[in-house]
């Protein structure tokens, strides 16, 4: 009776993979590890290509194609070493071009936390018993979301920025990162640069990546950075958190964070993260850009 | 308990207006606990120290002939899909929670030859709501034989006279919902018409003509009248003998008109594709949208056939009942599939049946099952490696039921609902059954 009980009660949910690194919109999530059958012969995954080696954590709508063996009834696709299940979706009619082998298409959206750097995406062919065949590879690379498209993480040879300062946020309000420079220039979207004409010649200049969510609408970043790819002129730097308008939106959730590029003598880079605030906003504290708005901290740069 | 509690207070903040309305209404009515006394006591002896006789206490609602009834149905339902997250247009998955499902309240007025009825209902089903649900007139030929009058007319928002189960009241009814196929092929159990209906002898008939278009909680894409009504009926018989055995039967009909919304003209658009994901706009992922004219509307036909049975039996445990009703239809689906000949290009068939027995265990609870079946879509494909393929899109449904009744005040049920579908995927990418059973446990009040 009790075994009867919990079977009705609380049995667990089936695991949608919504909180996996990425998700495909065509496909059924399944729990456990990929199956593969490295021996087997078929069904095999012919090729399978995206349309870009390089994307960014949280970007969405990437579509992946690809050809299976005649046998091949669906194609499963995980990462080689981050996921909790993976994703299969059924293979669509055959390519008279190519022996009739089974095309299929899929379409990925990654998660902001998918771990950037290089990837290995693993495609599976599964026959008409569920029996799969072996994996096939292919490599694509995930750039962090606060580094606007630098390709430090994905080319070894590509410096990373000296600094960034990023504040992200947790809903659809429109936030902006304000921070007044040394040289008393407030960076702010609409004047997005640290830059003024006073400067002497050389100094480095640090701009905003971007207005997320700028007169309320929702881009799905809820980030913006200032990025000095040179190491920043030395001083004093005022930074603010100014909800500009809360579109609708609850408390605000913000992280404010900074990312210093590290050369090694030796060679080679390295990133190091340091996470300098969290906090709330509230509605209430909306202004429409009249104020800078909320002080977070005064940021000493050497 | 909270529940059952809750419910005279309810009561009485809706009735004051109805109760006192008429408290200047003068009434002349005999009162029979003093005119047997008065009629053995000659005028002359009473003595004069006698207090006079209170005044009797008339009770406004029988001098209205106003009858007031109401109930109360809540419940908390769990179903193995819920989970906190939202499906891929936005709307939630979980489904465990705590629903007001029913609290009706019913005035009706009988009169010799007629018959106003008026019953509102609140529910959280889809937020706050409080709407009619049945408010009608009805002329009658009262039948001195039978509760069922010879002929009657009745106009307004009725009941839809079509088989057994749309007609089953809701307070009776002890499985939580009408069947799956009932459900889908008529979203609400009430539409709004006129209806021509009576008996003689075992005989039953009804004839009505409606806009087609069933009231329900939720307002969906469907629900548009056409010029053209709904006409449908039912013809069967009935025969019973107080407490001891009833059995009915009859045939059902429908015939109506669906609608297909045409489109509105668009204006030209600019559509940019990131073709190499770069996030940058370049010519070549600019693409034009020519601007695009109205199509028309139209209209198709449905129609559906139902037979229907309900016999119950009454041994020394209790009536044990057994009904069951089967509908074949065409383009009729408006709750779940929502049938559009015009979109498909070709009529859809639709097939449910359900059968049930209830065992009433004395005068303190029952049991029940009731297997029901729906097809909403009988020649569905569907393109799986480059071939069209048959789909199943059928629903089979096997639910127990247990009711603790306390009489004269309510009852306590439990429906389990194991459902048998194939909107699944397994790992090849074949339908399987989907892991959508749910169960519901239920409170009901009544007064």
């Amino acid at each position: 009776m009790w075994s009867l009980w919990l079977l009705m009660c609380c049995t667990p949910p089936p695991n949608l993979g919504a909180s996996e690194a990425f998700r495909v919109r065509e496909g059924t999530f399944f729990t456990g590890e990929l199956p593969e059958d490295e021996a087997a012969t078929s069904p095999v995954v012919v090729y399978a290509a995206g349309v870009s080696y390089v994307l960014t954590q949280g970007q969405g709508n990437i579509p992946f194609s690809g050809l299976a063996s005649t046998d091949a009834y669906s194609v499963a696709v995980a990462f080689a070493d981050s996921s909790d299940g993976y994703w299969v979706v059924p293979v669509d009619g055959p390519d008279v071009t190519q022996d009739s082998q089974l095309l299929f298409d899929l379409t990925l959206d990654f998660s902001r936390d998918v771990v950037y750097g290089p990837q290995q995406l693993i495609f599976v062919a599964i026959d008409a018993n569920g029996k799969p065949g072996p994996r096939y590879e292919t490599t694509l690379c995930v750039l962090p979301d606060y580094a606007d498209r630098n390709f430090a993480s994905c080319d070894p040879e590509v410096p990373p920025q000296d600094t960034i300062l990023s504040l992200s946020w947790d809903n659809n309000a429109d936030l902006d990162l304000v921070v007044v420079a040394p040289n008393g220039k407030v960076v702010s979207p609409l004047s997005p640069s640290t830059f003024l004409e006073t400067d002497p010649e050389g100094t480095s200049v640090g701009e905003l990546s971007r207005n997320s969510n700028g007169n309320c609408v929702a881009d799905g970043f809820r980030l913006e950075s200032l990025i000095f790819a040179e190491e920043p002129p030395a001083g004093t730097y005022e930074v603010y958190a100014n909800l500009r308008a809360n579109c609708g939106e609850g408390v605000s959730h913000f992280d404010l964070s900074l990312y210093r590029g590290i050369t090694h003598e030796e060679g080679g880079f390295e990133v190091e993260h340091s996470q300098l605030l969290t906090g709330i906003l509230l509605p209430t504290q909306a202004n429409g850009g009249a104020t800078p708005g909320t002080h977070l901290l005064s940021l000493s740069l050497p | 308990m909270l529940l059952l509690g809750g419910t005279y207070p309810l009561l009485w903040l809706l009735l004051p207006s109805l109760v006192w309305a008429d408290e200047d209404i003068e009434i002349e009515v005999e009162d029979s606990a003093q005119t047997p006394h008065a009629k053995n006591v000659p005028v002359e002896e009473v003595p004069a120290e006698v207090p006079p006789p209170p005044p009797a206490k008339i009770d406004p609602l029988t001098a209205t002939g106003l009858q007031i009834s109401g109930y109360l149905q809540a419940q908390y339902q769990h179903n193995q899909l819920s989970q906190d997250e939202l499906t891929p247009d936005g709307h939630p998955y979980n489904q465990d929670r705590f629903v007001l499902r029913r609290a009706r309240l019913v005035v009706e007025r009988p009169f010799d030859y007629g018959n106003l009825k008026l019953e509102l209902d609140a529910n959280t089903v889809d937020g706050l709501q409080v709407a009619p649900r049945r408010v009608y007139g009805s002329l009658h030929l009262p039948n001195p034989t039978s509760a069922e009058p010879f002929v009657a007319l009745t106009a307004g928002l009725f009941d839809i006279p079509l088989g057994f189960e749309l007609q089953q009241s809701t307070e009776d009814r002890l499985f939580m919902e009408r069947s799956l196929g009932s459900r889908a092929l008529f979203p609400g159990d009430a539409d709004v018409g006129a209806q021509l209906h009576g008996g003689l002898g075992p005989l039953r008939y009804q004839v009505a003509v409606v806009n087609g278009v069933p009231l329900s909680a939720t307002a969906s894409a469907t629900d548009v009248f056409t010029q053209k009504k709904t006409f449908l009926g039912r013809l069967g018989a009935e025969v019973e003998s107080p407490d001891r055995y009833t059995f009915a039967g009859g045939a059902s009909f429908l015939s109506g008109t669906g609608f297909h919304r045409g489109t509105t003209a668009t204006a030209p658009q600019l559509l940019w594709s990131d073709a190499n994901l770069n996030g940058l706009v370049s010519l070549d992922e600019l693409g034009a949208i020519p601007a695009q004219a109205a199509s028309p509307s139209s209209t198709y036909q449905q129609w559906a056939v139902n037979l229907d049975f309900h016999g119950a039996v009454r041994s020394p445990i209790g009536w044990t009942q057994l009904f069951g009703e089967a509908t074949l239809a065409s383009n009729l689906d408006r709750g779940l599939f929502a049938a559009d000949p015009v979109s498909t290009g070709f009529d859809l068939r639709e097939l449910a049946w359900n059968v049930a027995a209830i065992q009433d265990i004395f005068d303190y609870g029952a049991v029940g099952f009731r297997v029901d079946a729906y097809n909403g879509n009988s020649d569905a494909f569907e393109a799986r490696r480059g071939l069209f393929l048959p789909v199943d899109l059928s629903v089979l449904t096997l639910s127990p039921l247990a009711m603790v009744q306390f009489p004269g005040f309510g009852r306590l049920l439990f429906q389990y609902d194991y459902v048998v579908d194939h909107l699944g995927r397994d790992v090849s990418g074949e339908p399987i059954d989907l892991a959508n059973d749910q169960w519901t446990l239920r409170a009901q009040v009544g007064f």
